[in-house]
């Protein structure tokens, strides 16, 4: 365990330190400017992954047809047979299933180094400064940087944000961009009970996440949280371009299964078997245009979809 | 998940060196660790008092606390032999559990007219309420110890942010005073006058007898180390990177500048006033006009104070090594730096003709003073070693490591000795 410790400090905890204070004194001493710089640096540093999620995303709702249909001829009657489907399925449609939450899992050991860091970046305890005299490369341009400016804007990087502006800050952001990535919940009506299961676990982990990140940002230091407002934010606007600027921001806070109205107009309804013989999941992918919304309609995205008029001819 | 990888941040433990004292001639020393203040009878190692008390509510109203409740007591119409008891309760009061209670209790029951009860349990609540508050914000101590001229009182600054005063005998608290900012550094004691900076960068010139404050000079940065006093004038270093000269009333008569923060404490020595600082420099710098003299570069850091001895200054540096100038030239005094490789934040101290040096590691160095070369065997404490090493005026080291004992090092001898006392927790 403890080399596990040293190797993850060698390789995360020290690079990071040096670069946020070395980062932190270009811009004059001040660490906030310095985390932000950060966090677009790390949204670059991860963009492979992150499209390749939004590709996932997407490749995961095209199939979702498809899912259904297997449900329903092998619910109750062969699993072992569903599952051979299943996992047949996602290899068709090129789709992982640990694609979509890879990114977070790679960010997760960046959040604790950086938690970390920024303990002892900031000198909250004089213990944590003689440590980072350990952490900082022998190069004057680091040394000397040191003390850094632990305010920024209104807050204290180094101390939880009792304002609370963060914590809630990061809640919307982290719930506004799980909603451009998530589909929108379909009629209680088409659906089948495990189904509709699947469909509340996955409303709740839209809002499950966003809380669980505000309380974090309300428990760690502020530097942390704007970490993760910027990530959010960047992500945000990543996946504004990504999906070609459609975005429905007001559909984001409809709560609820959509009305079959709202889906006819909004929203891709369950495909029919006509239409689930006429598109495959690799044709639906590839006749979607690049940054479609994943699968049968994104709340947050909407744009023309090319199988849905074939549907309607 | 997150939360739990995590984890709590550490809390602070404090480094405070430890105090050698002398009561009725019987051998005392004053061990900060942790939340509590211990004082250790040499060689018994008994522990005569700790402060605060282990059950913090049990510990006594301050002195001055005390008075003011007896002041408005003698106000009261009352019998004497009213008076005389509510004087006894006083005397026993504490700043929470039965004392205070008990003290309240017998207010409650004298004759006094209600609105006089009332009055002076108001008082008694204000200042319980104030002493349990400063006492249960002991969460640390950093600086070192001032002790008064006659050895009778010993001012303990905390990281809570109060200076307290205590009796060295009985370890009974004579006043407490709230500076409004943690405070890392030590007290400076010059005569009658204490003086104590904060983390905000407050320096705060004290009345010794009474505890009464007056903020005298600010700083731009935070300030991390005890004022140094000399000739009636104060020096104070702070993390803005400046050392700085004030007269006695806090007036700025020069500042010196150098390229990080500064939280070692200035020496001064032959009107030269010696700092180390993050930008990894020793400076020599005149004490007359603030200019610089030398410098001497090191691998890391200088945050423990020099030692200036036979016009030769000894520094150690979080590089791991003991670097030793020539006080008027800068000019190296050995042929290389003592290396010990383990980071340096310990103050350094001067036993005869050796220097002791303590490593963050738990290793104790005697070196020759002439020529930087290891004397005898190191002494392995086993636990993190980062508070000041202290000389007694019987040539002895006296350290309290990060672990729950006190060493006391014989320095006199080929080979280090050590012998400890375990604190309670």
């Amino acid at each position: 365990m403890e080399i596990i410790g040293d190797l993850f400090h060698l390789l995360l905890v020290e690079p990071i330190t040096n670069m946020l204070v070395a980062l932190a004194r270009g811009f004059g001493g001040n660490f906030g400017i310095a985390i932000i710089v950060f966090t677009i640096v790390m949204r670059f540093a991860t963009w492979p992954l992150t499209a390749s999620q939004y590709k996932q995303s997407r490749a995961m709702q095209a199939i979702q047809p498809k899912m259904q249909e297997l449900q329903k001829k092998y619910k109750g009657k062969d699993p072992k047979k569903l599952q051979q489907e299943t996992m047949a399925l996602y290899k068709e449609a090129g789709v992982n299933p640990l694609g979509c939450v890879l990114p977070m899992l790679v960010q997760m050991p960046i959040w604790i180094a950086l938690y970390q860091v920024i303990r002892l970046s900031l000198g909250e305890t004089p213990e944590s400064f003689v440590t980072l005299s350990q952490t900082l490369y022998p190069i004057g341009y680091v040394h000397e940087a040191v003390p850094l400016d632990n305010q920024f804007l209104i807050w204290n990087l180094g101390q939880p944000d009792a304002l609370l502006i963060l914590p809630v800050l990061v809640g919307i952001t982290m719930y506004v961009q799980q909603k451009m990535i998530s589909p929108t919940p379909q009629s209680t009506g088409q659906l089948t009970q495990q189904q509709l299961q699947q469909q509340q676990t996955q409303q709740m982990m839209t809002w499950m996440m966003p809380l669980m990140f505000a309380y974090f940002t309300f428990t760690v230091p502020a530097g942390l949280g704007l970490y993760w407002a910027v990530s959010n934010i960047a992500g945000i606007v990543t996946q504004y371009f990504y999906a070609g600027r459609r975005v429905d921001w007001a559909g984001m806070f409809r709560f609820g299964p959509a009305a079959p109205a709202q889906q006819a107009r909004g929203a891709r309804p369950a495909p029919s078997p006509e239409e689930k013989r006429e598109s495959s999941p690799s044709e639906d992918e590839g006749s979607e245009p690049e940054g479609a919304p994943p699968g049968g309609g994104s709340p947050g995205v909407r744009r023309k979809r090319h199988g849905r008029r074939r549907g309607k001819r | 998940m997150l939360a739990a990888a995590c984890g709590s941040p550490p809390g602070p433990r404090g480094w405070a060196p430890a105090q050698p004292v002398s009561v009725d001639s019987q051998a005392l020393v004053l061990a900060p660790h942790k939340k509590t203040l211990f004082a250790v009878s040499i060689p018994s190692g008994e522990v005569r008092w700790r402060f605060p008390n282990q059950s913090r509510s049990t510990t006594p109203l301050s002195e001055r606390s005390r008075e003011e409740i007896r002041a408005a007591i003698g106000g009261l119409s009352v019998s004497d032999a009213e008076r005389e008891s509510l004087e006894q309760r006083v005397e026993a009061a504490t700043v929470g559990g039965d004392g205070l209670k008990a003290l309240k209790e017998a207010v409650d029951a004298s004759t006094a007219s209600d609105d006089a009860r009332s009055s002076l349990k108001g008082l008694i609540d204000d200042r319980a309420r104030e002493e349990k508050s400063a006492v249960d914000h002991v969460k640390a101590m950093y600086g070192g110890l001032g002790v008064s001229s006659d050895g009778a009182t010993a001012y303990v600054p905390t990281y809570g942010g109060r200076v307290h005063a205590l009796d060295v005998a009985t370890g009974r608290p004579l006043w407490v005073e709230d500076l409004g900012g943690q405070i890392i550094g030590g007290v400076a004691v010059d005569g009658e006058t204490l003086y104590a900076a904060t983390r905000k960068g407050d320096l705060f010139a004290i009345a010794a007898a009474t505890g009464e404050r007056r903020k005298i000079f600010h700083a731009k940065g935070e300030i991390w180390a005890a004022p140094t006093v000399a000739d009636g004038q104060i020096y104070v270093t702070s993390l803005d990177g400046s050392l700085y000269k004030l007269d006695a009333e806090g007036k700025q008569i020069w500042r010196f500048g150098t390229n990080s923060g500064v939280a070692a404490r200035a020496v001064v020595s032959n009107d030269r006033v010696y700092v180390g600082s993050y930008d990894n420099h020793l400076y020599a710098v005149s004490a007359e006009n603030g200019t610089e003299m030398w410098s001497v570069k090191a691998g890391n850091w200088f945050w423990s104070e020099p030692v200036v001895h036979d016009e030769v200054v000894y520094a150690a540096a979080l590089d791991g090594k003991v670097y030793a100038a020539d006080a008027e030239t800068g000019k190296p005094r050995w042929d290389q730096p003592f290396d010990i490789g383990s980071p340096i934040r310990s103050g350094l101290a001067v036993a005869g003709d050796t220097l002791i040096v303590g490593a963050r590691n738990g290793s104790v160095y005697r070196v020759n003073l002439s020529d930087g070369a290891a004397a005898g065997a190191s002494l392995q404490i086993g636990t993190r070693l980062e508070s000041d090493l202290t000389a007694g005026n019987d040539g002895r080291i006296y350290v309290v490591p990060r672990e729950s004992t006190l060493w006391i090092i014989d320095a006199e001898g080929t080979l280090l000795a050590g012998e400890h006392y375990a604190l309670p927790d």
